[in-house]
């Protein structure tokens, strides 16, 4: 590190300041801060009123209960996944599209509320049924037509009419990177019983961290949930798998209240 | 902090005292040697240039997160998960612990996971539930679910702890209750995947 030790020359009482001395003295200092290095700063030597390039990419923050009330979807069934339109919608959409280099972190967090359903077959601890409220993104289109399914994760947003005992498989310990959950949000159906309701009442934290692995264009994300499935072991035709299975028809009804999600897309990292 | 001069100012006509001098001049060298920070700097003086490659934090994403499969005993139908022949209670570390090379300031840790665990009607336990943790050896537990009563969920953890410059781990640790007597060796009662942890360093 850059340290000035100034011992060549101090001036002492009843002398005079010499020339020679003083251009030393200085010129220690000279050559001192020529290289003036991270030991030289304080930890906090830079923050962001000196930066003039941000780190944070991009922050969105999105409220989807403008309108205050709870949104019943009628007869949900898991032959196909719906849209969260109920509020304001639950659309974070980058018109002109958000560039993002290979490195860039992605932070998207979202929390849904569930207040209810009616469907009292499914209000059983012990019955491993479950809703999924999932994120997908658009990476061509402007007008968010192109939804796609997260990078690595299992596909259960297929088309609609999907047949009984369809299995949505899960990752397994052998598996390279497919099938992943992790960035959906996972809803008990168990609740408490309230007339023909079944009040859930809950809203877990879904979370998607993702790093960009090259150079994209983000239009926006977007919000659906499916259900109920169950979770179990899929053995069937030769398939052997855990999965999310869309086990029995229903025609419920599924309360939805606020939702809220954030974005952050975070440059300048290092993995 | 900037240098500020504290030892007077020479004036026309003053003599300068050796005292004066040495005093100014060396309050100068003890800022230069250690007390520089963004008060020195104006603001919006450094950009992208001046930095060195993602220079300004560092971040690790680990995802496909799930039980180890030592506590696993497969099915060919029904349930998947821990049993009682493998698992007997007590926290249980996961084999795989993220760890990163950290600058010395702020770790961000978030964790998720999503779970699943049978109820107490079935377990014969009227205590059923399960619980999430994250470790960092040598600063000890830095985020701790409650108990979890819910048969399915999402698991959320987050936690910002300063750190020392050097090699810092994560470790993911999760707990479910014994049961009561009586209950099946082989009956499956826990099980969680979809798991990531994202950790941040210095970021500003």
């Amino acid at each position: 590190m850059s340290r000035i030790d100034p011992t060549t020359y101090t001036p002492a009482e009843e002398s005079l300041i010499s020339a020679t001395g003083l251009t030393s003295k200085f010129s220690e200092v000279e050559v001192a801060t020529a290289a003036l290095d991270d030991e030289n700063v304080s930890a906090e030597g830079i923050d962001a009123r000196n930066l003039d390039s941000p780190f944070v990419l991009s922050a969105l923050r999105m409220n989807n209960n403008a309108d205050g009330s709870p949104h019943t979807y009628s007869s949900v069934d898991a032959a196909q996944s719906y849209e969260l339109t109920h509020g304001n919608g639950m659309d974070f959409a980058f018109p002109g599209g958000l560039s993002l280099e290979s490195g860039d972190i992605l932070r998207l967090h979202y929390q849904v509320y569930m207040a209810s359903h009616n469907e009292a077959l499914i209000n059983n601890a012990g019955a491993r049924t479950l809703f999924v409220v999932y994120p997908m993104w658009d990476l061509t289109s402007t007008s968010l037509v192109n939804m796609e399914v997260l990078p690595e994760h299992t596909d259960i947003h297929s088309s609609s009419s999907v047949p009984l005992n369809t299995p949505y498989q899960l990752e397994d310990f052998d598996s390279s990177g497919a099938y992943k959950t992790h960035g959906y949000a996972v809803y008990p159906t168990y609740g408490y019983l309230s007339g023909s309701l079944i009040e859930t009442r809950r809203a877990p934290h879904g979370v998607w961290n993702y790093r960009v692995p090259s150079a994209l264009t983000l239009y926006g994300f977007r919000f659906y949930f499916r259900g109920p499935f169950l979770y179990q072991h899929y053995s069937s035709g030769g398939s052997d798998f855990r999965a999310w299975v869309y086990a029995t028809s229903y025609a419920m009804n599924v309360t939805f209240e606020r939702g809220q999600a954030s974005f952050l897309a975070l440059r300048g990292g290092a993995t | 902090m900037s240098f500020v001069r504290q030892e007077g100012q020479h004036r026309v006509a003053m003599t300068p005292q050796y005292d004066e001098f040495n005093n100014q001049f060396n309050a100068m060298v003890q800022t230069l040697n250690g007390s520089l920070d963004r008060e020195n700097l104006p603001t919006s003086c450094i950009g992208r240039g001046e930095l060195a490659t993602r220079a300004a934090w560092r971040g690790s994403i680990t995802d496909g997160l799930m039980l180890d499969s030592s506590y696993y005993d497969s099915l060919t139908s029904g349930y998947e998960g821990v049993d009682y022949d493998l698992y007997h209670g007590g926290w249980v570390t996961h084999s795989t612990a993220p760890s990163m090379a950290c600058k010395e300031g702020m770790l961000h840790v978030e964790f998720n996971c999503w779970a699943w665990h049978e109820s107490s009607s079935v377990v014969g336990s009227a205590d059923m539930y399960f619980r999430f943790q994250l470790v960092i050896p040598g600063l000890g537990v830095i985020a701790q679910s409650d108990k979890i009563y819910t048969h399915m969920t999402s698991v959320f953890l987050v936690s910002d702890i300063p750190v020392t410059q050097g090699s810092h781990s994560v470790q993911i640790q999760w707990l479910c209750p014994s049961p009561d007597s009586g209950a099946s060796l082989t009956q499956r009662f826990f099980w969680w995947e979809g798991g990531s942890l994202l950790m941040i360093n210095r970021y500003r």
